[in-house]
């Protein structure tokens, strides 16, 4: 940090003046890590770096609009919740399975690993 | 918006000037061609000659260039064959002076009787070559006359003052606005078109009752269209079926064959008296003047079959564009955004697709216009509907050019409108364009 690298407590990169791809990039490839929602349906988990034994991730949005929240412990899914705002069946995959869940409107739904 | 309504209304004025000159010309050939076989076959010449030769005192068109040896009075000459026997020499560069002292002899020659027969062979002869071998066979009674020793030293005259180089020296005679086109086209302007030489009923009229029951039928065969296109286009889109082979099916299929196998099927006993559903084909329009509800009424079981054929191609060739467009605008980066901020398909579609993929064809209303009165000739002749493709046709068929190209130039100026409404529409609608 002292000669300008690395990364802030806010995970803002050190480079100065102001480094788009450090700012952005680095940050949105941290959350593909936990999150993808590139087809059609809503990966979790995708990349979890060994390194990241316990942890959340609150608020991220997958595309449709869907807010996800993801927990782990021991590098395995603990719960996962997910908030939409327009009814509909979406297709969640974890560990190569997919499932198919029925979102209502502004509601949120909690899925347990037992569920995959 | 007002320049560019002047802007295409003042593109349409040449083409319509250029449609018009044509029509003009090939009605004016089409006219003499047709009244010189009638005087050569009927005996009533007189009257028929005198009604097409009408106009035919007055020159052509405003100006006209000719050859330096040529009169600008030839047009005054009214029978054909004089003329185009004074043309023949005129051609070969004859002097004009000369000629027409040797024409002003000839007819002389022919108000005398002549027992040989001769008058009537030299007034059919228009080629000088083959009078030249006519006139070593002259029959000594003849050649004795004086009227006949005149005309021979005028014809040698003309015959040794022949230079083809006045062919050459090209000049300008203006005549004016007293001439023929002038006077038919101002007569146009005011959709004045004669009297048909069928029936004499003024073209007018004809020409009116008959637009409107093709207008009407076309007009309505175009919202059947488009009202099917979106919606059967829009299931396709989102069944993603593929039902390409069968359009291409319906859009390759000639008009007149759909409508003869439906008459076959759905208006006869031929394959099963069950089928036999609608009338034959074939109505006489007994009420005009009569509202046009009351028309369709009546007359509208015998409108099904043909508003079938005349809708079924077409609606095949929109339902495939506009599946296209459909697919082409969903692939663009506004209907991808539209799903990640979570809407639905429906609400993208309705939203966002259909106002853009409707664009396309919006534009092609006015050319599909056209192209449904064209292709309604063959309907109106095969289901006998009282149109304007039934009364071209048959007045093709009697030789009636005055009705003939008064419905071609009408069917230009809807083609030209069609263009322009569709084209306003689509300044109208697209942001972009502006």
């Amino acid at each position: 940090m002292s000669d300008g690298g690395g990364t802030y407590p806010n995970l803002f990169d050190a480079h100065p003046p102001f480094q788009i791809d450090g700012n952005f990039g680095a940050i949105a490839g941290m959350a593909e890590m936990i999150l993808q929602s590139h087809t059609d349906a809503i990966e979790i988990l995708p990349a979890l770096p060994s390194k990241w034994k316990d942890g959340k991730m609150e608020g991220l949005k997958a595309r449709g609009n869907i807010t996800v929240d993801v927990h782990w412990k021991d590098h395995v899914l603990s719960e996962l919740k997910l908030l939409s705002k327009s009814s509909g069946i979406k297709k969640i995959k974890y560990m190569g399975k997919i499932k198919e869940v029925n979102l209502r409107a502004n509601q949120w739904s909690i899925l347990k690993p037992a569920d995959f | 918006m007002i320049r560019i309504i002047l802007n295409r209304i003042l593109i349409s004025i040449p083409v319509l000037l250029v449609i018009t000159v044509a029509s003009f010309l090939m009605q004016q050939s089409l006219i003499s061609i047709t009244d010189i076989k009638r005087i050569e076959d009927s005996h009533q010449y007189s009257t028929t000659f005198k009604k097409a030769f009408e106009n035919e005192s007055l020159p052509l068109f405003y100006a006209s260039v000719s050859p330096s040896n040529f009169p600008d009075t030839l047009y005054k000459i009214k029978n054909p064959l004089t003329r185009n026997r004074l043309k023949a020499l005129l051609r070969r560069g004859g002097d004009w002076k000369l000629i027409e002292k040797l024409n002003q002899t000839e007819y002389q020659l022919f108000q005398q009787s002549d027992a040989t027969g001769f008058n009537n062979v030299l007034l059919n002869t228009t080629d000088p070559t083959v009078l030249n071998q006519l006139i070593k066979n002259i029959p000594d009674s003849l050649s004795k006359s004086v009227i006949w020793a005149n005309w021979m030293n005028e014809w040698d005259a003309v015959q040794l003052n022949l230079k083809p180089a006045r062919l050459v020296i090209p000049r300008i005679h203006w005549f004016g606005s007293q001439n023929a086109f002038h006077l038919w086209f101002s007569k146009v302007l005011r959709f004045e078109f004669g009297n048909s030489s069928v029936d004499n009923q003024p073209v007018k009229d004809k020409v009116k009752e008959a637009l409107s029951w093709t207008l009407s039928v076309n007009l309505f065969a175009l919202m059947l269209i488009y009202f099917f296109s979106i919606i059967l286009g829009e299931y396709i889109f989102r069944s993603k079926r593929n039902i390409d082979g069968w359009l291409m099916f319906f859009y390759t299929l000639p008009r007149f064959f759909l409508g003869m196998i439906l008459i076959i099927l759905f208006s006869s006993n031929t394959v099963h008296p069950f089928l036999h559903i609608f009338p034959t084909p074939g109505f006489i329009d007994s009420m005009p003047g009569v509202s046009w509800v009351t028309r369709w009424i009546t007359y509208g079981k015998y409108l099904i079959l043909p508003l079938i054929c005349m809708v079924l191609p077409g609606l095949a060739y929109v339902v495939s564009l506009y599946r296209t467009r459909l697919q082409e605008e969903s692939k663009k980066p506004y209907a991808f955004m539209s799903w990640v901020r979570g809407e639905s398909a429906s609400t993208l579609l309705s939203h966002h697709l259909r106002k853009n993929a409707l664009l396309p064809l919006i534009a092609l209303l006015g050319s599909e216009l056209p192209v449904l009165i064209s292709g309604s000739v063959a309907i109106e002749v095969l289901f006998n509907i009282p149109g304007m493709g039934r009364l071209m046709m048959q007045s093709i068929l009697l030789q009636d050019w005055n009705t003939v190209f008064a419905i071609l130039l009408l069917t230009a100026l809807i083609t030209i409108v069609g263009r322009l409404i569709s084209d306003l529409m689509t300044q109208m609608l697209d942001q972009r364009i502006k």
